[in-house]
């Protein structure tokens, strides 16, 4: 949701900008689209459909994870000269990482979650078990890998929807932004 | 009247906007699958 708020941000921008210079869209070529689709479609079935992510055994979703994201490191680098791609390149790599060290699981920690959700008391969160239906596990600080690329942001308080998320997760919004923002640019700049 | 149709329909869908919408598709897929934010539903 966080992210695709990014998109939503980006799209706006870039059809204000197109307007108010009278110019068109020009999407870029990209190489292999069909892999984020191939890639992306697993995890949709496992993180954001609840009917079959109920069936899908926990011990099968690190691995259906690491390769969803491997197809999507794949197509990042194959489209890498497009202008953010970069940004949503790295910021996914930053992820993949700290996913892989951890066992294939995003993880968050006790102490994030508080502050996410303050009227729970600390111990409400049990170390070691997953988050929802979502791709984090509650690991404690000591045995988290990369901890400053985990899930330890946190929404700000007046912001109406709460949500923690690792800066791989603001390096692939602001790589969005930018991808979006160079589709209303002049021609002679695109080259 | 079947051109006539087609005409309208190419007027209203434009093959610009399909791989617009196709393109902004892609993008949400890619979010979705590279990104990992966590909401706890409180």
């Amino acid at each position: 949701m966080i992210l695709l708020l990014a998109i939503i941000i980006g799209l706006a921008a870039t059809l204000l900008r197109a307007r108010l210079n009278h110019r068109t869209f020009k999407l870029k070529h990209l190489r292999w689209e069909w892999l984020v689709f191939v890639a992306v479609i697993p995890q949709l079935l496992v993180f954001q459909v609840p009917f079959t992510g109920r069936w899908i055994p926990e011990m099968f979703i690190p691995l259906i994870q690491i390769f969803s994201m491997l197809g999507l490191l794949v197509f990042a680098v194959a489209n890498g000269l497009t202008p953010g791609f970069w940004a949503m390149g790295l910021g996914l790599t930053a992820n993949f990482l700290v996913i892989i060290l951890n066992g294939g699981w995003m993880p968050i920690n006790q102490e994030t979650l508080s502050r996410l959700v303050p009227s729970l008391p600390l111990d409400s969160w049990v170390i070691g078990t997953r988050l929802g239906f979502g791709k984090d596990r509650i690991l404690a600080v000591s045995d988290t890998k990369l901890i400053w690329l985990s899930d330890c942001f946190v929404s700000p308080q007046w912001f109406p929807y709460k949500v923690a998320f690792s800066l791989g997760d603001v390096i692939i919004s602001i790589g969005a932004v930018l991808l979006l923002w160079s589709l209303s640019r002049k021609e002679e700049e695109k080259k | 009247m079947f051109t006539k149709i087609m005409t309208s329909a190419q007027l209203l869908i434009r093959p610009m906007d399909v791989r617009l919408v196709f393109f902004l598709l892609m993008l949400v897929m890619f979010i979705l699958g590279a990104g990992a934010p966590s909401a706890t539903g409180h």
